[in-house]
């Protein structure tokens, strides 16, 4: 069923259509918040106001644009606004994971010693890209975040995010070099904890 | 000899963005370095892992909880809705009376302004003698 059908069958008060939307467009929505906010209950918590601004406002929505360009619009902007609104909050919440994170990879460690080395440097190298792409500036990453994670086009980012074709293309060639120079800055510090382990 | 690098150059290194001569230059620099080797095998292998994350999974009561959340926020609406046409009938009730008292005692005030001016403008004098010169009160005092 294409996107059209289903907004039609929305619209006409067909509430099964909706259960269909939400479960054809979940994943996207979710992974997107997740990338953004880097909570999976929060993610999970964004995705509803996602989809519940998408069923009070879809009379809204005209078909110039793709369904999935609307849905990424709203979700970028509630994520991105969720993240104004919790810095604080988020910063003690950074804190208290690194404490659990540092006692919960000992006792991964502790209590299985035949764990594969590699994994473990998996992901502090997952941890180290995840920080350098948070440092971005906020338009940097949400171009970042669609290109590299959600494979979408250079085109729809611009729909998206409301901007020139040619200004998305500078964003991501920026971002890119951003997140490169952030790895090189983190790099020598997980050097030093390879070289200890 | 020992030369040091920029992170700028290593990543227009990684990037392939110098010129011949200076991709060249710069390669000699890095093979003969194990830092910088370790740096640039670091940098591509956690840049590479852009996009290999995992996805999270799908939530299967995701729309329950949109609908239950819909619900919700409906019925609060609804209660918002019945507790504000509750009050706004009283206070359209008060409105009116107000309004009524405030009118009534403006055209009564219009009414004794009228009265005011009308006796200022009309006040006359009774006089006694035909020349108008005797008040009437003076009159009769004298009679008496």
């Amino acid at each position: 069923m294409s996107d059209e059908e289903l907004i039609s069958r929305i619209l006409s008060g067909d509430q099964l259509y909706f259960k269909i939307l939400v479960e054809k467009y979940q994943s996207l929505v979710l992974n997107t918040c997740f990338r953004f906010i880097r909570d999976k209950s929060d993610a999970e918590d964004i995705t509803q106001e996602v989809f519940i601004e998408v069923f009070l406002s879809i009379k809204k929505f005209k078909n110039k644009s793709k369904l999935s360009t609307w849905l990424y619009r709203i979700t970028v902007n509630k994520s991105l606004n969720f993240i104004r609104n919790n810095k604080k909050r988020k910063f003690f919440k950074s804190i208290e994971k690194k404490f659990k994170n540092s006692e919960n990879t000992e006792l991964q460690i502790a209590e299985t010693p035949t764990q594969n080395e590699e994994n473990v440097l998996k992901q502090q190298r997952l941890i180290l890209l995840r920080e350098a792409i948070e440092l971005l500036p906020e338009k940097q990453k949400t171009a970042f975040i669609l290109h590299k994670y959600e494979n979408v086009s250079y085109k729809d980012i611009a729909e998206i995010m409301d901007t020139s074709l040619a200004s998305i293309e500078g964003l991501i060639h920026r971002a890119k070099i951003n997140v490169q120079k952030n790895i090189l800055k983190k790099a020598k510090v997980l050097k030093k904890v390879v070289s200890n382990k | 000899m020992k030369t040091k690098l920029s992170n700028k150059t290593v990543i227009k290194y990684f990037n392939e963005e110098l010129s011949e001569y200076e991709m060249k230059r710069v390669k000699s620099i890095i093979n003969n370095s194990d830092y910088y080797k370790s740096i640039l095998n670091e940098l591509k292998i956690t840049y590479r892992l852009i996009g290999n994350e995992e996805r999270l999974e799908n939530n299967p009561y995701l729309y329950i909880e949109i609908i239950n959340k819909l619900t919700d926020k409906e019925n609060q609406s609804n209660l918002f809705n019945s507790y504000f046409i509750k009050n706004s009938q009283l206070i359209v009730a008060v409105l009116v009376l107000l309004i009524t008292l405030y009118s009534g005692f403006s055209i009564g005030n219009i009414y004794h302004n009228t009265n005011e001016l009308s006796s200022n403008n009309y006040k006359t004098e009774f006089y006694f003698n035909d020349l108008q010169l005797e008040r009437m009160e003076s009159v009769l005092l004298i009679k008496e």
